[in-house]
């Protein structure tokens, strides 16, 4: 994955780029709006991440123009401000995601592997892993055939895993999709929740597991 | 437009300006009308004496009316009389010529002067006439007497409008200093007040007009500012402890992984698991750090007014969710939630502060109240305004307890659990003032347990 980093401060950029595995992606950072513009232009990345506050153009203009020009690249805007309202404007001028400071690294990464598969996947109408199948259309659940009983927001739940299976998926993400909650509830409400799916689905060798990834959210997994 | 630097001495000005400005128009009209009228009396009685004559030329011929003028002349010393013939020679009067043309209209009086011939100092005015015979007869009288008339009218309007100024100059004072002694007065108080004298409130009387009702909104501005500032002061107490306390944790456990001396080999696996234990410990309180900062942060904002821009008519439809959020735990817990959220019901409002504030009462509902097995979400319209409450059968809380549990930071037990969770209520109370309403803690029906309302403005029904 080809990551363009636009953050001026350059000790969070070092940071940053060096949480993100060399292996499987490689980040050129930008310390300023100018340079972060014209590298955009100039070559083709996978996701941008922008802080909001950068000298000369500042985050939200930046993407604007690129926006502009017809570019179409997921844009993962970083920013120290974590009003409701600007929040807003940053996915209003064209951000895809919104992740405020100071964030978990692993906060991060997670929203990045989301948006890119995002961006390059139309979404099946059907999940499938293991013995598990999950119809987005009849909203059934059947583990090696056999129907499961899922309430609303734990089918929601599934879906939201299975379609981001093998990628980690953070508690926030989850409470923003499933229950369309932006503010931290402050309990591990989520945990409960994933633990009572984790006791409807994991039932034999066929079905995939949840797994939790310490600090930083669950991920899905196939059967080995 | 230039501006007075004190009100009194503008008011002053303008009142007198004013009065003298309207006083004039009238001693100008007055003294108009009252010239008019002399005039009109002065060519009234020439009009008189001048028929009369003509009256006696036309019964008793030229003869008698020169014996006539003669007669006059010498009894009536303020008039001037002269007959003259067709050629305008004088013949009979007192004076030696004929007065030069006048352009007036045939009939119209005239103003005679030492121009003319006549005494210098005094001045007539006078009417000519022509006789059926081609004579011309002239006739004037001595204005002396109506010009000091006139003139005392005249004296006597000025006085009147120096009393008008005078008298204009005086209100503009006095109404400059009953009412700018007020405002002195309160600006004096403030002064004092801003000075350090916080306690001080200005004077308002009851009922009291509009100055009260200025000092009445100043008092409460100064009674708002004084509870913002305690809040500020208590917020930095309790600030103080919840954050320096992991702070000074974190900074200690950094001291000792730098002080611990180079490890020895086989030491080297404890070593590093202490490193990576102090670490993550490090990481735990920081978190907490933020999450404190991260509430007060939220909590002054809001307390400030911020996100007011923000609210729109929401269906509360969504409470579902956030409801549904906490059954997990409740079930867990083996608390059941009673729900009955009213079907279309809107509010004026942002639905991720509303979330958060009924998602704090469901969660201190399930933290102290458990014990009741069953706790209640209710959404409801009353009497014009729409009603949220949460209630659980719990311990509940005492009324004297009440005022305190919403302020920041208060806690319902000395047991700090997680770092920011005193700022619940709070934040609680803090969302319902933003959205123009109130947070109301009341025993919970039956008793025991307690049951907190959110009373919120409705919204108009979508159409």
């Amino acid at each position: 994955m080809r990551i363009l980093l636009i953050e001026d401060d350059a000790e969070s950029a070092e940071l940053v780029a060096q949480a993100l595995p060399a292996a499987k992606h490689e980040v050129v950072i930008a310390a300023d709006g100018e340079r972060g513009l014209a590298l955009a232009g100039s070559r083709a990345f996978d996701v941008l991440i922008v802080d909001r506050m950068l000298p000369g153009i500042d985050g939200l203009t930046l993407i604007q123009r690129i926006r502009e020009q017809g570019d179409r690249v997921p844009v993962l805007i970083v920013s120290a401000l974590s009003d409701v309202d600007e929040r807003i404007r940053g996915l209003r001028d064209g951000g895809d995601d919104y992740v405020t400071k100071p964030f978990a690294i692993d906060e991060l990464l997670a929203r990045v592997d989301a948006l890119v598969r995002r961006a390059g996947d139309h979404p099946a109408m059907t999940f499938r892993l293991g013995d598990l199948r999950l119809d987005r259309l009849t909203r059934e659940v059947t583990l090696a055939g056999e129907a499961l009983e899922l309430k609303p927001k734990e089918f929601q739940l599934l879906e939201q895993l299975m379609r981001h299976h093998g990628q980690v998926v953070t508690r926030s993400m989850l409470l923003e999709a499933v229950w369309g909650i932006r503010f931290d509830p402050g309990t591990n409400v989520v945990d409960v929740h994933v633990s009572r799916l984790r006791r409807k689905i994991e039932r034999g060798a066929g079905s995939p597991r949840i797994e939790t990834v310490r600090g930083a959210g669950y991920r899905l997994i196939g059967p080995d | 437009m230039l501006r007075a630097r004190s009100l009194n001495i503008g008011l002053a000005l303008g009142g007198a300006a004013l009065l003298v400005l309207v006083a004039f128009a009238v001693l100008f009209v007055l003294y108009s009308g009252e010239k008019r009228r002399v005039s009109h009396d002065l060519d009234a009685s020439l009009d008189v004496e001048v028929d009369e004559l003509l009256r006696i030329h036309r019964d008793a011929g030229t003869g008698a009316l020169s014996a006539e003028l003669h007669r006059r002349i010498s009894s009536v010393p303020a008039a001037v009389y002269l007959l003259g013939d067709p050629d305008r020679v004088p013949e009979v009067g007192n004076l030696p010529t004929w007065p030069s043309d006048r352009d007036v209209a045939p009939g119209a009086s005239f103003a005679l002067s030492s121009a003319d011939g006549l005494v210098i100092g005094r001045s007539y005015r006078a009417v000519m006439r022509r006789l059926p015979d081609g004579r011309a007869l002239l006739v004037a009288h001595d204005t002396a007497a109506h010009e000091a008339a006139l003139q005392r009218v005249r004296s006597a309007l000025l006085v009147a409008g120096a009393i008008a100024v005078a008298a204009g100059i005086a209100a503009g004072l006095g109404v400059g200093l009953v009412l700018l002694r007020r405002v002195r007065d309160m600006n004096h108080t403030i002064v004092a007040i801003l000075a350090g004298d916080r306690q001080r409130r200005v004077p308002v009387a009851e009922p009291g007009n509009e100055f009260d009702h200025l000092a009445g909104s100043f008092n409460r501005l100064l009674d708002e500012n004084d509870s913002l500032l305690a809040n500020m002061r208590a917020v930095t107490d309790e600030i103080a402890h919840d954050l320096r306390t992991p702070l000074a944790r974190v900074r200690q456990r950094l001291e000792r992984l730098a002080r611990a001396g180079p490890a020895e080999p086989h030491a080297e696996p404890h070593n590093g698991r202490v490193a990576a234990d102090t670490i993550e410990r490090t990481i735990a309180d920081l978190d907490g750090v933020l999450a404190t900062f991260e509430a007060v942060l939220t909590l002054s904002r809001l307390e400030a007014g911020a996100g007011r821009e923000l609210l729109a008519p929401i269906d509360l439809g969504f409470l579902a969710d956030v409801i549904d959020l906490h059954q997990a735990r409740a079930d867990e817990l083996g608390v059941r939630i009673d729900v009955a959220i009213g079907a279309g019901l809107r509010v004026l409002g942002e639905r991720n502060l509303l979330g958060q504030a009924v998602s704090n009462l469901i969660d201190n509902a399930l933290k102290y109240g458990a014990s009741g097995g069953v706790i209640g979400v209710t959404a409801a319209a009353v009497d014009g305004m729409v009603e949220i409450a949460v209630s659980d059968h719990g311990p509940g809380i005492a009324v004297a307890d009440r005022a305190r549990v919403v302020r920041r930071f208060a806690r319902l037990d000395a047991a700090r659990s997680r770092p920011g969770a005193g700022l619940g209520l709070a934040l609680v109370q803090a969302v319902a003032h933003l959205h123009g309403g109130e947070l109301r803690l009341t025993d919970a029906v039956p008793t025991p347990g307690l049951r907190a309302i959110l009373r919120l403005g409705a919204a108009p029904p979508a159409v």
